[in-house]
C-alpha cells in the first residue's frame, strides 16, 4: 500500500474531474481486505513464514520498522519534531503471545500522541482493525511539572502466526540539536526504513554508524532502507553499544562547514573556550584571596596543586553527588553558582562548578594553563575523529599544562583521588581549547598493579565442616572506587545486607555474614576495608573419612563469566585489576591435609592469570592458601587495537577471551581433602 | 547618603527577622503531642518508630465518605529512612486526596513542610490495560536524619456503597499509639472485632467510636511464616446504616457469607448474555465431544487460551467483581480472570452446563478468615463447574447444597483441565452462589500432587567428565511449572535454563538434547536431557577423585537460626525420588559411599543410600515433606531436619584409581 499511495499520489489528482466519478469507486473496489483503513498491502511472504527468518530463535520478528522523523516546524516559533512510527509484527511463538500481550506507547509533557491506529491479521487472514474504544489512556506519572502518560491496548485473540500492525505519530512541541537513534531493538527486523527530515533553515548532517547501508537523498530528506536487521545484542562485558551496533546521528550547526571533521572540531574548540569563560577564573578577587591563602607556605607549585585539589574535593560539597550534608529539599533550593567566586563563597558545587574551581586554583598557582577539557568516554563510545557530534568526548576534566606535560584531573567527580580520571576516560582522547588553538591528547592507560582486591580470611574449620572466622577485604584504585560511590548512601547494615547477598548468597548460601565494619569509605586517599565475620555452616563436605572443600573460599562456587559459547561481539573489561587472595584455615583436630590432594599449578593467559598455591603448617595445624590473579586490560587494548585496524572486530575474540577466563574459572573450584588421622 | 544606608540596612533586618519567622513552622497539635509521646519498650533495637497513626472516618450518607488520616514517624537510624516515604493509594473519581500536608522534623527542631505540590501521582497496577488505581508519594527518604520525625496528614473523600473497613494497627517497627476513629450518621451501628495478639481499647459516645491501642511491638517477617493478616493486631469493622438509608443510597452491607456470595453472584451473573456468536462458538468448541466432561475440557481449553489482561475500573463501587460482559471478552480474547471466568460460564451455559463464580485469594498474603464476612478479602476469582459425570479429577470437590463441582482456574494456562492448581490449593474460598453461606475449604496439595520423579544414568570418565541422561517425571505442579516453563521458552533460552539449572554443582555442563513429553491425563511432564560436565568430578591428587552424587536441585538452604524465632513455620508438601546411577571408569573403585540417612520428622522424611553393582555406584534418595505449621516451641526441630539433610545432600562419593595391576 505504501506503493499504492504514492501511486494516487502522483496520478490522481491529475485526473480530469469528471474521471474521478469512474476511477473512484473502481479504485476503492481495488482495495483488499488488507489495505482498508490506510494500511499498506502484506506482502505474501509474511503470511508465508512460519518460522523466524532472521534470527530461527526468536519469538517475534518486526516484518516492518518505519520511522519518519521531520524537523520542519519554524525556526522562530512553534518548533516541533514530528516522529511516525510504523511497525509491523509477526509472532512465532507462546512466549511471543506473552511478551506482546500489551502494547504501551508512551509518553510526556511536550509531546502529543495522534493517528494511533492497530490490527491484528489472523493466520488464516481475517484482519481484526481496533476501534477507537480498545485505546486506553491514562496518566502514568505526574508532579505539577511534568506529567507522563500511556496508551494501552491488546491485540484481539492474539497467537502464534499472527501478524500485528500498528502506527501512530508523536508530535514533540519543541526542537531538538542533535538525535540519536538506535537501529536495533528487542526483537530482529525484517525491513527497516528511516526518513529524516531535517529542518531545512539549518545545516545538518546525518550520518549511519556501524552499518555499510548508504543513505539516499531526496530533496532535503535522508532515506535508509535496511534489511535484515538483528535484535539488540546482549551478553556480558560488551564493547561500547555504539561501537558495534548500527545507529544513526543527525546534528545541527550554524554554519555548513561546521560539519566538515576539520572544522567541527574547531567548533567544538571555540564552545569549548566559551565555557572556560564562564568557569575558569583565576583573576577573580575570592579566587585570588582563597588562592593566597591556601597556599601560603607551599615550596612549589605543585604542593599548591595538590593543596587546590584538597580543597575542591574536601572544603566544597559536591552536590553532583551523594552528600548527607544538605538534604534534597536544601539541594532544591541551592542557589545555582555562576562563578568560582560563587563556589567558594557557597561552599558547595556541581561537578563542573569543582573542576572550574580547581582549573582556576591551578592557573593562579603558576601552571602553564589550566583548563576544563573533553575527554572521551569509552564505556560509551570509541573516538573516532569523522564521528562528529556531542556523543564524542562527552565527559569534562582539567588540564593543566605542567611545562611540556599535560596533566589531567577531576575533582569535581567524587572519591577521585589526585591525578586520577573516572576508568572510562583513561586512555582517552581530549579535547582542551585555549584563546588561539585547540589540543588533541591522550589520557594515560593505567596498569593492573593499581587496582586491588586484597581478601585474607582467618578462619577454622570445625569437625562438622563448618567454617567461622573473620574477613578482611581491602580495595584500592578503581576496585574502591566504584564500591566507594555504591556504598556512599548505604548504611552499614544496607553494605552488609549487599555483600551478602552479592558476594556470598549465590556461592555459599548457607554464609552468614556479621559485624561488619568499613574504613576509608569517604577518603579517596586510603584503601577501602570491610571487615567482618563469616560463618558458613556445612562448608565442607564429608566423604568417608574425609573432609573435601575449596580453600579458595572467595571463589568457591563462582559462575562461569562467560556462558556462551562463541559470540560475535568483543569483550571489554572497564579497567585492569589484581586480586590477591590469603586464606587461612584452621583445621579440625584428627584431620591431616591428604597428601596430593591439591594441586598448584596456575594459569597463564595473554589477559588473564593466576598463581595459587597451598601451605599446611603443620604444628599450628593451619591450612594457607594463597591466589593472585591479574586481569591485564592493556593486553585487551592491544587487541582491541588489532581488532579495529586489521580485522574490523569490535574487540578482542570473545572465544579467546572465554577460554581464559574458563580455565581460572576451573582451578577456583578446585577441592582439597582432609583425612581423619 | 548615610541616612539611605541606614534605611537600606533597617529594611535589610526587617526582611531578616520576617523570613526567620516565616521559617519557625507551627505543627498541629497532633503532632506536638506525638514528638513528646513516651518511649515504648523495644524501641532502642527498632530503625524507626510509628509515633502516632491516626484514620478517622466519617460515613456521611449517601455514599460519601470524608476521613482524616495522620501518621508520624521517628526515624532512628539510616536504616529506617524508607519509613520517610508516604505512600497514599487512591482510585479515580470516587476517591480523592485533598489537603495533604507533611513536616520533617529535624532533631534541631529545624522543621520543613511539604504540600501535595512536593508530591507526585503514579500509576498503580502499571501491568493492566487500564486501572484507575493510582498512588501519591511523597518521598524524603534522602532528607532524614536520625532522630528526624517524618510526618503527614491528608484528608480524604470517597463515594462507595460499601460500608466495611479492615484496619491494621501493628507493624514491622514499634508503634507507640495508633487510633481507629468512626462517626456515624444517627441510628446507624457498627460490629466490631479486634484481632491479634494485642489489646484494642474502644470508646464511645454517641455516633462516635474510637478504637486505640498503644505500645504495639513490631512483627518480625521471617521466612515462610503465616499471612501477616493473620498476625498482627487489628481491627474488622461492618458499619450498618439504617434500613431507610440503606434502601434509599444503596448501601452494600455483608452479615454473612451468603450475603457476601448473593453480592458476588450478582455481579458476576450480569455478564453472562447469551449471544448467537456465544452459542456458536459453544456448538463448535463441543462439536464431537461425546460427554459432559468432554464438552467441559473443550471449553475450559479455550477458556485457557484468553490473554490476561487487567483493567480495573469503578472499584470503589465494586468494580473489582463486575466483568466485562462474556460477548465482549469472547470477541477481543483477552480479560483477567473475573472476564475469563464470565466466557468460561457462558460458553459452558451455551451447552447447558451450569457453573458459578468462586472468589480465592492467591499471593503472599491468602489469609481468610471464617468470622468476617466480606469481599474485601479476594482478590483473584475462578469458576466451579457442576460435574454429573462420574469421572473423577483431583479438581473436583464436593459442595454442599451444589453437589459435585470441578474448580477450575481459567488464568492457569499449564495446569490441565482437572486439576486444582497449587496456588489454591488447601485455600478458602467462596463460591458465588445464593445457597452458599459458608467458605469452602478447598483440599490441601499432598507430597504426591507435588512430586519430582527423577532417574540419572551417566558414566564418569577418567579424568572426572559426566556423560549421560538426567529424567525428571514431574507430577502435579511441578509438572505445570514445566510445562509452562517449555510453552513459553525460546530453545536457546530452555537450554540456558537447563545448563544453568545442572551446573551449578557440576561447575560446567553442556545440553546436547532435551526431550519432552506431556501427559496431561496424569498432569505428568518428562524431560529427558542428555548432558555431559567435563568437571564433574574434582581430582583429590593423581589417585583420587570426589564428586557430589546429589548434583541436582539439593536442599541447600536451611532456615536461618541466629535468632529467636517469633511465628509459626509453615511447612509446604512436595516429594522427590531420586535413583542416580553412575557408571565409573576402568580401574577406578569406590573408595567410600555416602554415610545412610534414614530421618523420620512430623514435617518430613528423608532417606539416602549408597551402594556398589559392579561397575556402578547407585545412590536412591528421597525427600518428603508434609504440610505442617510448626510453632516457635518446635522451630529447633525443623532446624535440626533440614541441617541434617543439608549435610546429607552434601555428602561425597571418592573414587580411588586402581593401580594394582
Amino acid at each position: 500500500m505504501r506503493c499504492a499511495r504514492s501511486f494516487f499520489g502522483r496520478h490522481l489528482k491529475r485526473l480530469p474531474w469528471i474521471l474521478w466519478v469512474v476511477v473512484l469507486p473502481s479504485a476503492l473496489d481495488a482495495s483488499t481486505e488488507f489495505t482498508k483503513g490506510g494500511w499498506d498491502e502484506v506482502p505474501e511472504e509474511e503470511f508465508l513464514a512460519e518460522s523466524p527468518k532472521v534470527d530461527p530463535d526468536a519469538h517475534i520478528e518486526f516484518l516492518y520498522r518505519g520511522l519518519e522523523v521531520s524537523d520542519t516546524g519554524g525556526i522562530t516559533s512553534s518548533f516541533q519534531t514530528i516522529y511516525k512510527y510504523h511497525y509491523r509484527l509477526k509472532v512465532f511463538t507462546e512466549a511471543g503471545v506473552e511478551e506482546l500481550d500489551k502494547i504501551d506507547i508512551p509518553y510526556e509533557t511536550g509531546w502529543r500522541l495522534r493517528g494511533l491506529k492497530a490490527r491484528i491479521i489472523f493466520p488464516d487472514r481475517t484482519v481484526v482493525r481496533l476501534e477507537r474504544e480498545d485505546f486506553y489512556k491514562r496518566e502514568l506519572f505526574e508532579d505539577g511539572r511534568f506529567k507522563g502518560y500511556v496508551q494501552s491496548f491488546s491485540f484481539p485473540g492474539l497467537r502464534p502466526g499472527c501478524i500485528v500492525e500498528y502506527r501512530w505519530t508523536a508530535v514533540r512541541q519543541y526542537w531538538i540539536p542533535s538525535l540519536y537513534l538506535p537501529m536495533l531493538t528487542d526483537w530482529p527486523t525484517w525491513d527497516y526504513y528511516l526518513r529524516v527530515s531535517p529542518q531545512r533553515f539549518l545545516a545538518s548532517r546525518i550520518a549511519a554508524f556501524n552499518c555499510r547501508y548508504k543513505w539516499e537523498k531526496k530533496g532535503g530528506d535522508f532515506h535508509l532502507h535496511v534489511k535484515n536487521l538483528p535484535a539488540s545484542y546482549e551478553g556480558p562485558f560488551l564493547v561500547p553499544r555504539k561501537d558495534f551496533e548500527p545507529w544513526v546521528h543527525m546534528g545541527y550547526a550554524t554554519e555548513l562547514e561546521d560539519l566538515d571533521p576539520d572544522k567541527y572540531w574547531g567548533y567544538r574548540g571555540g564552545t569549548l573556550e566559551d565555557i572556560n569563560d564562564d568557569y575558569v577564573r583565576p583573576r577573580q578577587g575570592a579566587v585570588k584571596k582563597l588562592a593566597k591563602t591556601l597556599f601560603e607556605g607551599a615550596k612549589d607549585r605543585e604542593e599548591m596543586l595538590h593543596r587546590a585539589y584538597d580543597y575542591c574535593v574536601s572544603q566544597i560539597i559536591n552536590i553532583s553527588g551523594y552528600t548527607d550534608f544538605y538534604s534534597e529539599q536544601e539541594i532544591e533550593d541551592l542557589k545555582q553558582n555562576r562563578s568560582p567566586a560563587d563556589v567558594i563563597k557557597r561552599g558547595y558545587g556541581t561537578r563542573s562548578d569543582i573542576n572550574g574551581l580547581f582549573a582556576s586554583l591551578a592557573s593562579v598557582a603558576g601552571f602553564e594553563k589550566a583548563y576544563l577539557g573533553q575527554v572521551e568516554n569509552r564505556s560509551d563510545h570509541t573516538f573516532n575523529y569523522d564521528q562528529v557530534g556531542f556523543f564524542c568526548l562527552s565527559d569534562w576534566l582539567v588540564a593543566v599544562l605542567d611545562g611540556t606535560t599535560w596533566r589531567f584531573f577531576d575533582p569535581g567527580s567524587t572519591f577521585l583521588p589526585f591525578e586520577t580520571l573516572n576508568p572510562e576516560n583513561t586512555n582517552g582522547r581530549v579535547i582542551v581549547a585555549d584563546e588561539k588553538y585547540y589540543y588533541w591528547r591522550k589520557t594515560n592507560p593505567v596498569e593492573a598493579k593499581s587496582s586491588n582486591a586484597i581478601r585474607k580470611a582467618t578462619l577454622q574449620l570445625s569437625e562438622e565442616g563448618d567454617l567461622q572466622g573473620e574477613v578482611v577485604v581491602s580495595f584500592t584504585g578503581y576496585e574502591a572506587l566504584w564500591r566507594r560511590r555504591l556504598f556512599a548512601e548505604m548504611t552499614n547494615q544496607e553494605i552488609e545486607d549487599y555483600l551478602r547477598d552479592e558476594d556470598w548468597a549465590n556461592r555459599c548460601p548457607r554464609a552468614v555474614i556479621s559485624a561488619l565494619e568499613v574504613q576509608g569509605k569517604e577518603d579517596p586517599n586510603q584503601k577501602l576495608e570491610l571487615r567482618y565475620s563469616l560463618e558458613i555452616p556445612a562448608y565442607a563436605e564429608f566423604a568417608g573419612d574425609r573432609l573435601i572443600f575449596n580453600p579458595s573460599v572467595f571463589e568457591k562456587g563462582s559462575a562461569p563469566v562467560f556462558k556462551r559459547e562463541d559470540r560475535a561481539i568483543g569483550v571489554r573489561f572497564e579497567y585492569p585489576f589484581r586480586e590477591y587472595d590469603d586464606v587461612s584455615i584452621g583445621i579440625p583436630e584428627g584431620y591431616s591435609l591428604e597428601t596430593g590432594s591439591f594441586s598448584d599449578v596456575g594459569f597463564a593467559g595473554s589477559v588473564l592469570n593466576q598463581n595459587r598455591k597451598v601451605e599446611f603448617d603443620e604444628t599450628a595445624r593451619t591450612l594457607r592458601f594463597l591466589r593472585l590473579m591479574v586481569l591485564d586490560t592493556e593486553a585487551f587494548e592491544r587487541m582491541v587495537d588489532v581488532g579495529a585496524r586489521t580485522l574490523r572486530l569490535p574487540g578482542p575474540p570473545y572465544r579467546e577471551v572465554k577460554v581464559q577466563f574458563d580455565e581460572v574459572n576451573r582451578l577456583d573450584a578446585q577441592d582439597l581433602s582432609l583425612v581423619r588421622e | 547618603m548615610k541616612q539611605f544606608t541606614r534605611l537600606f540596612l533597617f529594611i535589610l533586618a526587617l526582611l531578616a527577622a520576617s523570613s526567620s519567622l516565616a521559617g519557625r513552622e507551627k505543627l498541629p497539635p497532633w503532632l506536638e503531642e506525638a514528638r513528646s509521646s513516651a518511649p515504648m519498650a523495644g524501641e532502642a533495637e527498632a530503625d524507626a518508630v510509628i509515633l502516632w497513626d491516626s484514620i478517622e472516618r466519617t460515613y456521611a450518607g449517601r455514599q460519601r465518605v470524608e476521613a482524616r488520616e495522620q501518621r508520624a514517624v521517628l526515624i532512628k537510624a539510616r536504616d529506617g529512612r524508607d519509613w520517610a516515604i508516604a505512600n497514599i493509594g487512591f482510585v479515580g473519581r470516587d476517591d480523592q486526596v485533598r489537603s495533604f500536608k507533611a513536616w520533617l522534623v529535624y532533631p534541631s527542631g529545624r522543621i520543613e513542610t511539604f504540600t501535595h505540590r512536593d508530591a507526585f501521582t503514579v500509576a498503580a497496577e502499571m501491568e493492566s490495560l487500564y486501572s484507575e488505581a493510582k498512588q501519591m508519594v511523597l518521598d524524603r527518604s534522602g532528607s532524614v536524619r536520625p532522630g528526624t520525625i517524618f510526618a503527614y496528614e491528608f484528608e480524604r473523600k470517597e463515594k462507595t456503597p460499601f460500608l466495611q473497613d479492615l484496619r491494621v494497627f501493628q507493624s514491622r517497627i514499634p508503634v507507640r499509639d495508633s487510633r481507629f476513629v468512626l462517626e456515624l450518621p444517627r441510628g446507624w451501628s457498627v460490629r466490631s472485632e479486634a484481632v491479634g495478639p494485642c489489646s484494642v481499647v474502644e470508646e464511645q459516645e454517641g455516633t462516635r467510636w474510637v478504637w486505640k491501642s498503644s505500645n504495639l511491638p513490631a512483627i518480625k517477617v521471617e521466612p515462610n511464616q503465616p499471612s501477616p493478616l493473620s498476625l498482627l493486631t487489628g481491627l474488622r469493622l461492618s458499619v450498618e446504616p439504617t434500613g431507610k438509608d440503606r434502601d434509599r443510597d444503596d448501601y452494600i452491607c455483608f452479615q454473612s457469607w451468603n450475603d457476601v456470595a448473593r453480592f458476588a453472584a450478582g455481579a458476576q451473573d450480569s455478564a453472562l448474555t447469551l449471544t448467537d456468536a456465544m452459542v456458536a462458538k459453544a456448538r463448535t468448541l463441543t462439536d464431537g465431544a461425546r460427554s459432559e466432561t468432554e464438552r467441559i475440557r473443550a471449553i475450559a481449553q479455550y477458556a485457557q487460551t484468553v490473554n490476561y489482561l487487567a483493567t480495573s475500573m469503578d472499584l470503589n463501587q465494586g468494580g473489582g467483581f463486575k466483568p466485562r460482559k462474556a460477548e465482549e471478552v469472547l470477541e477481543k480474547h483477552w480479560g483477567d480472570c473475573k472476564d475469563m471466568v464470565a466466557l468460561t460460564r457462558a460458553l459452558l451455559k451455551a451447552v447447558g452446563i451450569e457453573s458459578v463464580a468462586v472468589f480465592a485469594t492467591v499471593g503472599d498474603d491468602t489469609f481468610v478468615p471464617h468470622d468476617w464476612p466480606s469481599p474485601k478479602l479476594f482478590n483473584h476469582c475462578i469458576v466451579a463447574i457442576n460435574m454429573t459425570d462420574p469421572a473423577t479429577f483431583p479438581g473436583v470437590v464436593e459442595v454442599p447444597r451444589l453437589g459435585r463441582m470441578l474448580i477450575f482456574d481459567p488464568t492457569q494456562k499449564d495446569v490441565p483441565v482437572g486439576e486444582l492448581p497449587g496456588s489454591l490449593a488447601g485455600g478458602r474460598v467462596l463460591v458465588a452462589d445464593e445457597s452458599v453461606d459458608a467458605l469452602l475449604e478447598l483440599p490441601a496439595a499432598r507430597p504426591e500432587d507435588n512430586t519430582v520423579i527423577r532417574e540419572v544414568h551417566v558414566s564418569l570418565d577418567q579424568e572426572g567428565g559426566l556423560v549421560g541422561t538426567i529424567r525428571d517425571e514431574a507430577v502435579g505442579a511441578p509438572a505445570d511449572y514445566l510445562r509452562g516453563l517449555v510453552r513459553t521458552s525460546s530453545r536457546e533460552d530452555l537450554l540456558e535454563f537447563v545448563r544453568d539449572w545442572i551446573q551449578l554443582r557440576t561447575h560446567t555442563a553442556k545440553v546436547v538434547k532435551i526431550d519432552t513429553q506431556d501427559i496431561p491425563g496424569a498432569n505428568r511432564y518428562v524431560w529427558t536431557i542428555e548432558v555431559s560436565a567435563p568437571n564433574f568430578a574434582r581430582p583429590l591428587g593423581d589417585a583420587l577423585m570426589a564428586f557430589r552424587p546429589v548434583f541436582l536441585s539439593p536442599l541447600e538452604w536451611v532456615p536461618p537460626s541466629k535468632e529467636p524465632r517469633t511465628t509459626d513455620y509453615i511447612v509446604r508438601a512436595w516429594k522427590v525420588e531420586e535413583s542416580l546411577w553412575f557408571s565409573l571408569p576402568p580401574r577406578w573403585s569406590v573408595e567410600n559411599l555416602p554415610e545412610t540417612q534414614d530421618l523420620e520428622a512430623s514435617f518430613a522424611q528423608y532417606s539416602l543410600a549408597g551402594e556398589q553393582l559392579d561397575s556402578q555406584v547407585v545412590v536412591r534418595r528421597r525427600f518428603e515433606s508434609r504440610n505442617d505449621v510448626i510453632p516457635p516451641a518446635r522451630y529447633d526441630e525443623l532446624l535440626e531436619g533440614y541441617e541434617r539433610i543439608n549435610r546429607a545432600d552434601k555428602s561425597q562419593i571418592v573414587l580411588r584409581a586402581d593401580r594394582g595391576d
